[in-house]
């Protein structure tokens, strides 16, 4: 196998009962990587992350984390993982601090040292009770817990819930600076926008299946630009349809706004020809291309 | 931070410390209750005579008939109903939360991501449960011990001693039960509500069972049996009933290991 394979599934099945909650994911995330795991709630994502840590077994298919399946793995595979779950729910009455020392001591001690420092930068109390923290505080727990003991695969699920603008620009940073140190990031979420900061790759899981796997940059040159000019003189439609990469003109007198996909060399050279007024480009919002995925087919109620 | 040898255990000791605390001193304070109206009531004539206007059927079922010494009123009050019933309460309830309880709540789900073995968790949760017993069971002894040697009562306390072996190893084959079932399954629910039937037919099988035509088989299979027959603090040692309670715990104990290891968490 592949030393350069963080994790791989293929054909990736998990049945509960007679619910299909994984109808075969197939995926790959190098070392070093960032990977965006994106689906609508329901999907399918914490089920394949639960059997990343050997919490699920899986019903059918392959997996591998390192080269190692998580059950052979075990514990000592376990180690070089660090975890947030989706629905984090904290034993509630010790201290926070106690709590994360308690983690540290079950992973032999590891990551101990740095359970004041994360607190510190996410201004975590951590002699409060943990059952009088508020969401966000708890949220935080995990979130030290997942980073403190520098884990090789950080896997975080859905991991900005809970925490506010400010604290995710914090998260972010930490996750970058995990990355500059070698780790790979397997990170889900419900809304692309919460990893399109920092993925490098993303994958979009639907009904338990891939639907899309590709770059950031890939996905952005598929979403497009909008793009408006204003013309001096009204403008023939036809000019602009036939345009290769544009699509959705709209012509409203002087003015012409269309999508932009791909490289913008022919659709300037159209517009040059006449006098520009002026002009503007936005990019447009990923979501959007989300969420026409997401509309299409039913998804299972009962599929965590 | 120094490296445990297990973390697991020392862990939920933390967590639960609290509330063993609450639950060893009351029973400590109802049994000592208990004992110190003995004096009072079972050591005198006036109530030898009420036991005796009862209907016998009732006072066999509570074993109130031996309550005119000291070790048959001891053994029919603090060891024969407060003490088992508390004790059960707690070990069901305990035995069903420290796996299928958090695993339901989802508090055990960073344990579980951690680098223990599942075995292994299992194990040392087992042990907690284990040791609450013990601390629970020594405080009904220390009671005891105190308020027969303080008020000079007729008690045997190698036999005290045996009567205790017996009503931690009761408990602690209700909780192991009680944490197989919630471990196989995941559901606390099932953990409790298996458990407390088994131990509700096993109070009746007791109670009743002797005093029905032929029905003495049911005091043979019930663990009431196993731990209260023979009366152990008047007449020693029931290695017998011992050793049934045991083989309860060294049944229940790899099961829960096993099941628990090779199945879906969480779900």
């Amino acid at each position: 196998m592949s030393s350069e394979l963080a994790l791989s599934a293929e054909e990736l099945v998990k049945n509960y009962g007679k619910t299909r909650a994984l109808m075969g994911v197939t995926l790959e995330v190098e070392r070093g990587e960032v990977f965006g795991f994106i689906g609508p709630n329901g999907a399918g994502k914490s089920t394949t992350i639960r059997i990343l840590l050997d919490l699920l077994r899986p019903t059918s298919g392959r997996v591998e984390v390192f080269g190692q399946t998580p059950r052979k793995g075990g514990p000592a595979l376990r180690s070089r993982m660090g975890y947030l779950p989706g629905e984090l729910v904290l034993p509630g009455k010790r201290r926070a601090g106690e709590y994360l020392a308690h983690l540290a001591k079950l992973r032999g001690g590891a990551g101990a040292d740095r359970i004041e420092p994360i607190a510190k930068r996410f201004g975590l109390d951590l002699n409060k009770h943990i059952k009088s923290l508020s969401k966000g505080n708890k949220q935080k727990v995990g979130v030290v817990q997942a980073l403190m003991h520098r884990p090789e695969l950080l896997i975080l699920d859905e991991p900005t819930s809970g925490l506010d603008p400010l604290l995710q620009q914090v998260f972010l940073d930490m996750v970058r600076e995990a990355k500059a140190e070698g780790a790979t990031i397997f990170m889900s979420s419900h809304v692309l926008s919460e990893v399109e900061e920092i993925a490098g790759r993303v994958g979009i899981i639907r009904s338990g299946r891939m639907v899309d796997i590709a770059e950031i940059g890939e996905l952005r040159r598929r979403a497009g630009q909008m793009v408006e000019f204003r013309f001096a003189t009204p403008v023939a439609k036809e000019e602009f349809t036939r345009l290769d990469g544009v699509s959705e003109v709209v012509v409203t007198d002087h003015r012409v706004t269309c999508l932009l996909q791909g490289e913008p060399n022919a659709l300037l050279k159209t517009a040059a020809r006449h006098h520009v007024l002026g002009w503007s480009a936005q990019n447009r919002d990923l979501e959007e291309l989300f969420l026409d995925l997401y509309r299409t087919e039913e998804v299972p109620s009962d599929v965590r | 931070m120094s490296v445990e040898a297990m973390p697991v255990l020392t862990g939920v000791l933390k967590e639960q410390r609290r509330s063993v605390m609450a639950w060893s001193v009351a029973l400590f304070a109802v049994s000592a209750f208990y004992i110190s109206f003995y004096p009072a009531m079972g050591g005198t004539t006036a109530m030898q005579d009420l036991i005796d206007s009862m209907p016998s059927g009732m006072t066999k079922a509570l074993g109130y008939d031996r309550i005119g010494t000291a070790a048959g009123y001891i053994g029919a009050t603090v060891y024969g109903l407060l003490g088992p019933i508390l004790m059960l309460v707690f070990g069901i309830t305990t035995g069903a939360q420290l796996i299928a309880g958090e695993e339901e709540a989802g508090s055990l789900e960073l344990e579980l991501a951690a680098p223990v073995d599942r075995m292994r968790l299992v194990g040392e949760r087992w042990l907690a449960v284990a040791i609450d017993l013990f601390v629970l069971a020594v405080s009904v002894a220390l009671a005891s011990v105190v308020l027969v040697v303080g008020l000079d009562l007729d008690v045997n306390l190698v036999n005290l001693l045996a009567i205790t072996v017996g009503l931690l190893l009761f408990a602690l084959a209700f909780a192991s039960v009680a944490f197989a079932i919630g471990a196989a399954t995941g559901s606390r629910t099932a953990a409790l509500g298996g458990t407390t039937a088994l131990a509700a037919m096993a109070y009746l099988g007791h109670a009743v069972g002797p005093q029905m035509e032929g029905g003495a088989w049911m005091d043979k299979i019930s663990p009431f049996g196993w731990y209260l027959g023979g009366d152990p603090l008047v007449n020693g040692w029931n290695m017998g009933g011992l050793v049934l309670l045991g083989a309860v715990v060294v049944i229940s104990v790899p099961l829960a290991l096993l099941t628990f290891a090779n199945r879906d968490l969480g779900t």
